[in-house]
């Protein structure tokens, strides 16, 4: 036995060591996952980096170009815009974050039911066609409307609207699955379906659920910044990309500063997400490159 | 085709009926009474109450969904409590500039971004190619209302080639002011889609290249121009047709968010103020409106893709 475990042991380490490798020179995933890497930096150093506290107002210093004092300027209220990207970022990535994982979760715990049972499946997928055939980005400004401003908000809305999707992925990941032989042979050893579902075919639906969380990560900070840009995402004074980029809307002729670092993050941030998932899925998911 | 068309058209009955409900629940997930809402803290507890009444709020929530689908099926989309006229007219208005710049941002898209990805999959791995697809990368990670403030930074701002924002009708303002109002929002608008677009064609068009037939016809000489536009074009065009209906409603809602940088009274505008003045049933009927708009585009492409390729009518 001690041998088997030992034998079991070094091909796991082996088989991570090959996918360490080939993530290293996947250079789509390298750059993206770097990019990512450092704006997640950037959030939680927020407070460290930087000089003047993203509400903090110098009324004498208001709509200065960037300087050494202010390396991107100030805005209206004379609050320092580099501080207030950082701090950006922070709630960019927080909602990121939390909407990539409950999509993830949820979307895959419908999509893996939805694989087994055939009449959940009928109502589940209807429910998904019905959310789909309404535009994301309209029918996450009407819940905000109804729900309120608020980072929680948004994070329940996004959510919402990119759950859908992800069921779809996984249930269509998950039917491919099942039909394995060695389902068919757990099952007939008499394992339950939940014991079934969740133990043998959860883990082998992981890849495409993973790459698909990563570009609802995107799409949420996408989003996030489109709808704070529309006065109904984060509320004011915080600090968020799509906040700062409305009130520079409004001095786009005094201080292009207020629009071109906040729009450079942003894009970034996407960009890198966006490599990061195609590396991810050249990685993980080959046959769908 | 006939069985497939009815299988089609009775596969919206549950569609519809969960868009219906969810559109229905966007005024009851307020915390707290809907009308209050709307009416601010100012208003009294009678005023509140006559809304309430008006509303139809007082109902239960059974009877109130079935007021409110009966009255869309006669055309009552409700009432806007800000704008004095009927919920139609309202839609009417606000949607001639939305589509006017859907079209123009759909223009601009497809016509940039087709010959763009023929030509990355033509001089596949070239330096041409990694441009392309770079180009691309960077459409993908560049949401329209961003592109759009730097555009205006850029063209309207520094080289005032293009006014900031604004809209002005053909009718009232000839087609050369109509289009230069559009033309910054346009490219705003279909840039995000026109990478996409690029990336399907590249990667269509490629794997038709590779398929045996084109080989083919290759070995039998046909030069390579008619092979890209003749043999390997054609047969990409099936995907690439599809996703045009998708880009149309992806261009439809992003232009929501553009109308708002560039100050379009379109239907986005329309919904942003009635967010801003908690004016439910208006956005109600937006979403409504644009989501049925949806259901029929993706209809008529199913068919429209059944009626092309005789392989996707007679599956299951």
């Amino acid at each position: 036995m001690t041998d088997l475990n030992e034998i079991r042991k070094r091909l796991l380490k082996e088989q991570r060591q090959l996918l360490v490798h080939k993530f290293l020179h996947n250079r789509l995933a390298v750059t993206g996952g770097t990019i990512t890497f450092v704006m997640l930096f950037l959030a939680l150093a927020a407070p460290l980096l930087a000089a003047q506290g993203p509400l903090e107002m110098v009324v004498s210093d208001r709509l200065s170009a960037p300087s050494a004092a202010h390396i991107f300027g100030t805005d209206t209220y004379g609050r320092d815009v580099f501080s207030r990207i950082l701090y950006g970022a922070r709630v960019s990535m927080t909602i990121g974050l939390f909407v990539g994982l409950i999509t993830m979760v949820a979307g895959m715990c419908l999509g893996l039911l939805a694989s087994w049972f055939k009449t959940l499946d009928e109502v589940l997928m209807r429910i998904c066609d019905g959310l789909n055939a309404i535009p994301s980005t309209l029918l996450a400004i009407a819940f905000m409307a109804a729900l309120g401003a608020s980072i929680t908000n948004v994070i329940v809305s996004l959510s919402i609207v990119s759950i859908p999707r992800m069921a779809r992925i996984a249930r269509s990941a998950a039917l491919v699955v099942k039909e394995q032989t060695y389902i068919e042979a757990i099952a007939a050893a008499g394992a339950g379906p939940f014991h079934i579902i969740f133990r043998h075919i959860a883990p082998n639906i992981l890849s495409p659920v993973i790459v698909q969380a990563s570009y609802v990560f995107a799409n949420a900070i996408i989003t996030e910044a489109a709808l704070s840009f529309l006065g109904v995402g984060v509320p004011v004074p915080q600090p968020s990309w799509g906040n700062i980029l409305y009130e520079g809307k409004d001095v786009i002729y005094n201080a292009w500063w207020m629009i071109v670092y906040p729009a450079v993050f942003t894009a970034l941030t996407v960009f890198g997400l966006n490599l990061f998932g195609d590396g991810l899925r050249d990685l993980l998911d080959p046959h769908t490159s | 085709m006939k069985k497939y068309i009815i299988r089609r058209l009775l596969a919206l009955i549950p569609t519809l009926f969960v868009v219906s409900i969810v559109i229905f629940s966007i005024i009851h997930m307020t915390p707290g009474d809907p009308a209050a809402m709307i009416l601010g803290d100012k208003a009294s507890v009678e005023d509140i109450e006559a809304l309430r009444e008006a509303m139809g709020l007082n109902d239960p929530l059974p009877v109130q969904y079935i007021n409110w689908v009966t009255g869309v099926f006669h055309g009552d989309l409700g009432q806007s409590v800000f704008i004095d006229e009927p919920m139609t007219q309202i839609l009417k208005e606000y949607m001639a500039p939305t589509f006017s710049l859907t079209i123009y941002a759909m223009i601009i898209s497809t016509v940039l971004a087709i010959p763009l990805g023929v030509i990355a999959a033509k001089k596949r791995g070239s330096f041409t190619d990694q441009g392309i697809s770079f180009l691309s990368m960077i459409g993908i990670s560049m949401p329209s209302f961003l592109l759009g403030l730097l555009l205006i930074l850029g063209f309207a701002v520094q080289l005032r080639w293009f006014p900031v924002g604004g809209y002005k009708t053909i009718a009232k303002d000839g087609l050369i002011a109509h289009i230069r109002y559009l033309t910054l929002p346009a490219l705003a608008l279909g840039f995000m889609e026109a990478a996409l677009i690029i990336r399907l064609t590249r990667s269509s068009v490629l794997e038709v290249l590779a398929s045996d037939y084109v080989k083919m016809a290759k070995a039998k000489g046909v030069s390579e121009f008619a092979l890209i536009m003749k043999h390997a074009f054609k047969n990409a065009l099936i995907p690439i047709l599809t996703v045009l209906g998708q880009t149309f409603m992806a261009l439809l809602a992003g232009a929501a968010i553009v109308e708002s940088v560039f100050n379009i009274p379109g239907i986005g505008r329309l919904t942003v103020n009635s967010v801003n003045r908690r004016d439910y049933e208006v956005i109600q009927a937006v979403v409504l409106m644009v989501s049925l708009i949806n259901v029929v585009m993706c209809l008529a492409v199913d068919l429209l893709y059944g009626l092309v390729d005789p392989r996707v009518r007679l599956e299951d």
